[in-house]
């Protein structure tokens, strides 16, 4: 059996009368990447900080390899690599103040390693922070999430600014610490980089959990989206079609089934063009982010 | 490192005080030769004495002081430096956690492995650091203007007077320090910290103006001691003696304010 990294009991988190979160459960194992989705305001971000101890739980318990998130929240982040959202640091450092405060926080962090990373990401840290664009920013603090050789990231909106060159380094070097044992909390919009890397992802909305799914048993791998050219309208009646729409000449459709099934009807009818897709993470998804 | 972190966020600011108020105070001991006048001081002894008593009292300036003495007229301009000190003490303490909240900032040390003790005291150390920068520059200007006039006598006093007036000044950072923990950003921590100074210092003008709310004076830490009641203490001149309950309230006010500071900061929720 996996060893559990990261288990949320029954946390709620409440603003006053207002509801953060309510009654959120999750498990994630040492080694998964497990990305967390869902609508803006919908408890992402409140998970996160009640996970790091920003926030106090209003009821529920957050343990992080075994610690008490709220007890033990020093003895946690010595283990723990955060990159916010929204990046805010010490706008009057340099890149490299910031990386020396960082590395006296944290034992064995070598120079060689923050230079390696800073090479990686194409940062200069001789930069003063304030001059640097959004998405140099972010590299910032990906590299000082990094760089202590943390057992769990926990990564909220990483790519955001990044260009997509910095986007595939970030994720081959994610993927080649997940090798190693690393757990990666990956809180994001970008449905694509999370079905292309997250093992499992949970999606919460209005503050509750409302799925958590192993991206390699979704039901849209064998799910595909066919759009159809047509001189005029048709009557499709076939097994396995859903979401028909008929618009502009164009039909559009979901199929599960037998593509050569599929085939054979629209052989059978007078057909200009077609387009055969597999189904997205993103379009599936996409339901749960609507009302 | 984090109080290092701290000193050079706060350094700046503790420079650009420091030195408004020493050049305020060697500018205004530079007029002493000329205040010292017989002309001069007459002529200010009867405008002054057209003042009502009760603000002459707010001020310290009951006994009417005498401006051919020096120290009496080091502490008559010393009470608008300590109006500087008290503010700028206020304004950093009400600063010190709201701005860090408000620049997001402290984000980043919150997902360290860093006590929210350790963030505290840190703030506490290093803005207590500044203010003793401020007050330093300041008397090595007044100490430094004595042997331009010929005053070196006055050098202890001088110390004495710049020591002490250190209770009031904490106890303000300490208030500002109280709000500073509540806030939620920096937004409104100037226009808070000067209302509040203003507002108390208004109330012991007033206690002192009216007899009738002469209790007020307990609200305003700034007017419990003025500098030359301190100078005249310490000197033994006309039996002068130190209000005792503002000193506790002040030394309550700073033990407490602290106190509160870490056990609210330590149950706080971040909310940027």
């Amino acid at each position: 059996m996996s060893k559990e990294v990261i288990k949320i009991k029954n946390l709620s988190k409440y603003y006053g009368n207002i509801m953060g979160v309510k009654d959120i459960n999750l498990t994630i194992n040492q080694g998964e990447i497990f990305g967390f989705i869902g609508p803006n305001g919908a408890g992402k971000s409140t998970t996160i900080r009640a996970m790091l101890n920003f926030l106090f739980p209003t009821s529920g318990k957050i343990e992080i390899f075994g610690l008490d998130s709220v007890k033990d929240s020093n003895l946690i982040k010595e283990k723990v690599g955060y990159v916010p959202s929204e990046v805010n640091y010490y706008d009057y450092m340099k890149v490299r103040d910031l990386f020396n405060f960082n590395k006296s926080l944290y034992p064995n962090v070598t120079q060689k390693e923050i230079d390696r990373l800073c090479k990686l990401f194409d940062l200069n840290q001789n930069r003063k922070i304030n001059k640097l664009s959004f998405g140099n920013k972010k590299k910032v603090a990906i590299i000082q999430a990094l760089m202590f050789n943390p057992q769990l990231l926990i990564f909220d909106e990483p790519t955001n600014g990044l260009d997509p060159l910095i986007q595939n380094k970030l994720f081959d070097e994610l993927l080649t610490r997940q090798k190693q044992g690393v757990t990666i909390f990956l809180s994001s919009h970008n449905l694509r980089e999370v079905e292309k890397y997250c093992d499992r992802v949970g999606i919460v909305r209005n503050g509750k959990i409302i799925d958590v799914k192993k991206i390699d048993q979704l039901n849209n791998k064998n799910i595909k989206k066919v759009v159809i050219k047509l001189m005029k309208k048709i009557n499709l009646s076939l097994e396995g079609i859903s979401d028909l729409i008929y618009k502009n000449k164009e039909l559009s459709f979901k199929y599960k089934g037998e593509i050569s099934k599929l085939l054979n009807t629209l052989s059978e009818v007078e057909v200009l063009d077609v387009n055969i897709i597999p189904l997205s993470l993103e379009e599936d998804f996409l339901d749960y982010y609507g009302e | 490192m984090l109080i290092k972190l701290e000193n050079r966020k706060n350094l700046k600011g503790a420079l650009i005080w420091g030195g408004i108020l020493s050049f305020i105070i060697i500018i205004y001991l530079a007029f002493f030769p000329s205040m010292a006048s017989s002309d001069f001081s007459e002529l200010i002894n009867s405008k002054l004495g057209f003042m009502p008593e009760g603000l002459l009292e707010s001020f310290g300036l009951n006994d009417m002081p005498d401006f051919g003495v020096f120290l009496e007229y080091f502490c008559y301009v010393f009470q608008f430096i300590i109006i500087g000190l008290v503010i700028y003490g206020m304004i950093l303490g009400t600063k010190s956690i709201a701005k860090e909240e408000g620049d997001k900032s402290i984000e980043y040390l919150y997902s360290k492995p860093i006590k929210r003790s350790q963030i505290v005291t840190s703030k506490i150390i290093s803005s207590f650091l500044m203010i003793i920068l401020v007050m330093t520059m300041v008397l090595i200007s007044s100490i430094i203007s004595t042997f331009f006039l010929n005053e070196t006598d006055s050098i202890k006093v001088i110390v004495l007077v710049h020591l002490f007036n250190l209770i009031p000044i904490l106890a303000y950072w300490m208030i500002g320090f109280i709000f500073s923990v509540i806030l939620r950003d920096d937004s409104k921590s100037i226009v808070l910290a000067l209302s509040f100074f203003f507002g108390t210092y208004l109330i012991g003008v007033i206690s002192n103006t009216v007899d009738k709310l002469n209790f007020l004076k307990y609200f305003s830490p700034i007017n419990y001691n003025p500098s030359v009641n301190v100078y005249k203490f310490f000197e033994n001149i006309n039996n002068v003696s130190l209000n005792m309950i503002g000193i506790i309230i002040c030394v309550i006010l700073i033990i407490g304010g602290t106190i509160f500071t870490y056990l609210y900061y330590n149950k706080k929720d971040l909310y940027c």
